[in-house]
């Protein structure tokens, strides 16, 4: 993969929060690339800057220190941000909610809604589009809220820890799910998360930070070395899997 | 599952059965309030003179009706009262807009809108008289006065306690500070909104009175003062009863209201 260009290059980003208690360093020194359909896992423990991070990339919060470069494209592709939980508007119905983007956009084309209308059709959540939230499961709210971020077409999806409001089991079922809908779309993807598992069973990559201010620690390609991509389940149970979770597990450890 | 368990069927009677003894019990209270007033009223117990009775009140108010002066009375409070309501509706919801839009500016003005809501508003209202005269202005204002810096710090403190995290969801779909607004503010806060309304009605109906006792020549505010002053007991009471009906009545309909948007 390093031959092609970098889809993204973080560039020695540092970031400091400011309070009239004082500073405090959030982020030092972040370094890395990520590939042009790569799907990789920032984890570290809590703390340790990684929503933060996710931020930046997004441009929810202005950059300080460093900088944030699009080799392959660029320019800034069109990103894509899924929050911790679904945060479905309750005073909306399912469809009504999935075109939330297009509609702060003012991009409610025929052509857009026809692309709406097949994610939903494709992701079975078309008999839900005039329920309201409060009707569906957990995980069929997730789906929503991933078919809300994918409707922009976006060309870089961030994940800020998407599964860590559900429990333990609807957890690993729309992990598995999610991942293989962003599989499929192609995109670019960075997944936060606190949950070693989980990122060694859907990422490509993980970049391990260590704690406050937030630095890489490692970066681990995850290879199981099989033909076609195993399903986050499948993975939890390939022998690598412990090898690798040991080694970041290691890693995270020594930084205490 | 049909088939209704017995259990359920006993559960669903004593549901219903006490439903209906609360309900016996509040109009009983009601009846035997009225008949012991009427009963104490003409055995003497009471002087009917100053404590009026239901029949006395039924009297003058069929001779109220039948000359027009009491619906010109009651229309007269009840236009006051919308006119105020309607006023405090559209002035507290666009400050309370503005002071969400602008955190500098509700920080300079919060502590203005916190004294003047402390403040016993009756006190403002013989200065009204005097700056805009004994008439329907100085009432209407005297009523805004009463529900409208409550109703514009309630608003903006539900507008500032919405999820934080729905206006960054907001924010990450590229929405500017007016979607967040329209998308998320308003709508997410309309059980509220409503419910802070409910009490605005029934605020400016005290501020109305309020004005009229002050400054009118109509209303029934001015009859209740009139009625004192001139020992017709029987409009007094008449007028209260009346005001009870209008504050139960326009309680109810926007209870409706916030209700049917509740189960949004």
């Amino acid at each position: 993969m390093p031959q092609t260009k970098p889809f993204l290059s973080v560039r020695s980003l540092s970031h400091t929060y400011h309070t009239n208690s004082g500073e405090t360093p959030a982020l030092r020194d972040i370094h890395f690339d990520l590939f042009p359909g790569e799907f990789a896992a920032i984890v570290g423990p809590s703390g340790c800057g990684k929503s933060t991070l996710l931020e930046l990339i997004a441009g929810l919060i202005p950059i300080e220190t460093g900088s944030l470069l699009y080799p392959a494209c660029n320019k800034t592709p069109a990103i894509g941000y899924m929050l911790q939980k679904d945060h479905l508007l309750e005073h909306r119905t399912i469809y009504k909610n999935i075109i939330l983007g297009l509609e702060i956009q003012h991009r409610l084309t025929e052509k857009n809604l026809e692309y709406v209308q097949k994610l939903m059709r494709q992701y079975g959540i078309a008999d839900f589009a005039s329920s309201y939230p409060r009707e569906l499961s957990g995980g069929m709210r997730q789906r929503a809220a991933l078919i809300r971020t994918l409707a922009l077409k976006p060309e870089f999806l961030l994940l800020d820890e998407p599964f860590s409001a559900l429990d333990y089991q609807t957890r690993l079922d729309v992990s598995d799910d999610i991942a293989k809908i962003i599989r499929q779309s192609g995109v670019t993807t960075l997944l936060v998360t606190h949950d070693l598992s989980e990122a060694i069973s859907i990422a490509d990559r993980i970049i391990v930070l260590g704690k406050r201010p937030g630095h890489i620690r490692k970066i681990v390609t995850i290879d199981f070395k099989t033909n076609k991509k195993l399903s986050s389940k499948e993975a939890r149970i390939h022998p690598k899997f412990q090898e690798y979770f040991n080694q970041i597990w290691k890693e995270l450890k020594a930084d205490e | 599952m049909n088939e209704i368990s017995k259990e359920q069927l006993l559960y669903m009677k004593r549901t219903r059965q006490h439903k209906q003894f609360v309900l016996f019990f509040q109009l009983f209270l009601f009846i035997f309030f009225i008949i012991l007033w009427e009963i104490t009223s003409r055995a003497g117990i009471i002087n009917a003179f100053i404590f009026s009775s239901p029949s006395r009140m039924l009297a003058s108010g069929k001779e109220l009706l039948l000359n027009g002066q009491l619906l010109k009375h009651l229309g007269i409070t009840l236009a006051e009262t919308f006119a105020s309501f309607f006023l405090v509706t559209a002035v507290s919801l666009f400050t309370a807009i503005l002071l969400w839009w602008n955190n500098t500016l509700s920080e300079i003005l919060e502590p203005y809108f916190v004294i003047l809501n402390s403040l016993p508003k009756s006190a403002m209202a013989p200065i009204f008289i005097v700056w805009l005269g004994n008439n329907m202005k100085t009432i209407i204002v005297t009523a805004i006065s009463v529900a409208i810096f409550g109703s514009i710090l309630n608003l903006f403190t539900s507008f500032m306690s919405t999820d934080p995290d729905k206006l960054k969801l907001i924010r990450t779909l590229h929405g500017s500070q007016a979607d967040c607004l329209t998308k998320v503010i308003l709508p997410m806060n309309l059980p509220t909104i409503l419910s802070i309304l409910k009490v605005d009605i029934g605020l400016c109906l005290i501020g109305v009175v309020i004005g009229e006792f002050l400054a009118a020549k109509e209303g029934l505010g001015y009859l209740i003062i009139y009625g004192s002053q001139v020992f017709k007991m029987d409009w007094v009471m008449l007028s209260i009863v009346l005001l009870c009906l209008i504050a139960a009545l326009l309680y109810g309909v926007l209870n409706r209201l916030e209700k049917h948007f509740r189960n949004f």
